[in-house]
């Protein structure tokens, strides 16, 4: 059997099958790691108004026609709105988020907030009332 | 003898390749087209996959589609259709097929729920203020002004004639109860009318359709807000390959007084709201049924919301007044993926 096997592939077939293998095999890895950082995504008027990294440490405000709707915080792979023009103020109360799945929405300002590239939230989506 | 070893190493090497790019296109999930908005008063997201390559324009007609209903079911727009028939002094009038269907529906499960449900609200919603999005408007009124208001209920005064509809009595229809568990009816039929093995979710203001399982054959997981947590914090999940889920609760819309808190939802009996449970999640196969099941369990309390459950065939969760959590059979069968 071994000298049947040897007849048909040599030492060199051999370091050529392993290196397929492994091109193979690196290919596999890379196309299943996520590229992206973790960014936040900030839509105003159901546009995108600005794309933010969550690495970095930052205080900004939105504005919308020159009239200033929210000051929105980063920090430590977080994002918050800190502040806001809004009379209910749920975007203030809903916090800090950090994970893909969360949101912050503000309706009356149509603001809507969520990140990409982080980790996966506990859940795909949230019913609330 | 090497052109036999060339020939087998090269069928080898592509088997390989083969059976490796197989393997690898079909490990890739079907990509979701996932977009979010504000419409229908609340926020929207829908993610949706199909074979068709049609996805963005799928989505966009649902877009589309909500600014519609909302054209028609938004009571407080002067434009909108619903508005119209709450100022039409009690004439007939002929309504959009849509709000027909809904109102029609509405007032059925009015009977179903002896009356815990009721469509016809609208001037006590609007005495509260709670038809506002700005907390300031929102007020414990006097207990005339509040008999004064239930004066002009009664899902009995809500009259059909052929395509038609009139209002009695001065009521005034607020669908707030259910218009967005409808909404989500009509998007998901929207959805499988492109195409029936599609895959993806529409979720409008927390009601959720799912139009499909995640990647062909996964559960969606979804979590229940804790009503006493912050607005990402999750009391439990369920996992759902298809229907409808929604929530009801008293922690959106709400004013504290004496120490007692009032919010949205209302019981036509009293005018007041009622203080069974802190939040209520049903699942079904209809979201209008999920939605509408919702208000009507929080005003009727866990007698009658166990009764009405073995009926319909809702699977309910129950957070009560002291933050137990109660749920049904049918809910167990969502609990694992």
């Amino acid at each position: 059997m071994r000298n049947l096997s040897s007849k048909i592939f040599s030492r060199t077939d051999f370091w050529f099958l392993t290196i397929v293998c492994a091109v193979l095999l690196s290919w596999i890895v890379i196309s299943n790691i996520s590229p992206h950082a973790s960014k936040a995504v900030i839509l105003v008027h159901g546009k995108i108004y600005k794309v933010v990294s969550l690495d970095k440490n930052a205080l900004f405000n939105i504005k919308w026609k020159d009239i200033h709707l929210m000051t929105v915080q980063t920090k430590n792979g977080s994002i918050r709105v800190k502040e806001s023009t809004c009379k209910n103020k749920i975007c203030v109360r809903t916090g800090w988020i950090s994970k893909d799945g969360q949101s912050i929405v503000c309706v009356p300002n149509r603001v809507i907030i969520y990140t990409k590239g982080a980790k996966q939230a506990p859940y795909d989506l949230m019913t609330y009332q | 003898m090497r052109k036999t070893r060339v020939v087998i190493l090269s069928i080898f090497t592509l088997a390989l390749v083969g059976v490796v790019l197989v393997t690898v296109i079909l490990k890739r999930p079907p990509q979701y087209y996932i977009q979010q908005g504000i419409a229908f008063g609340t926020d929207v997201k829908f993610a949706y996959a199909t074979k068709k390559r049609n996805a963005k324009i799928v989505v966009d007609a649902m877009f589309d589609e909500l600014k519609k209903l909302d054209n028609i079911f938004n009571p407080y727009r002067e434009k909108s259709e619903l508005y119209k028939l709450n100022h039409s002094n009690g004439k007939w009038m002929k309504v959009d097929p849509r709000l027909f269907n809904v109102l029609k529906y509405s007032t059925d499960f009015s009977k179903e729920t002896n009356g815990e449900f009721d469509p016809t609200l609208g001037k006590v919603v609007v005495l509260w203020g709670f038809n506002t999005d700005d907390p300031n408007k929102w007020r414990l009124p006097q207990p005339s002004e509040i008999s004064g208001a239930l004066k002009h209920t009664g899902y009995k005064y809500v009259e059909f004639k052929g395509n038609k509809v009139r209002l009695l009595n001065g009521v005034w229809i607020d669908l707030g109860a259910i218009a967005k568990g409808y909404a989500v009816d009509v998007l998901l039929k929207m959805a499988k009318m492109n195409d029936p093995s599609s895959s993806g979710y529409v979720d409008i203001g927390g009601d959720i359709g799912i139009i499909g399982p995640k990647y062909g054959n996964q559960p969606w997981k979804i979590g229940i807000r804790n009503p006493r947590g912050t607005i990402n914090d999750a009391i439990a999940h369920v996992y759902l390959y298809k229907g409808t889920i929604a929530t009801s609760g008293d922690y959106e819309r709400f004013i504290i007084k004496n120490g007692k808190r009032y919010y949205h939802i209302f019981d036509p009996k009293t005018g007041y709201s009622p203080n069974n449970f802190e939040s209520i999640t049903t699942i079904s196969t209809s979201g209008i049924l999920s939605d509408a099941f919702g208000t009507a369990a929080m005003v009727g309390g866990m007698e009658k919301t166990q009764k009405w459950s073995k009926g319909l065939g809702v699977a309910y969760l129950i957070v009560d007044e002291k933050g137990h959590v109660e749920t049904n059979s049918l809910w167990k069968n969502y609990e694992e993926p």
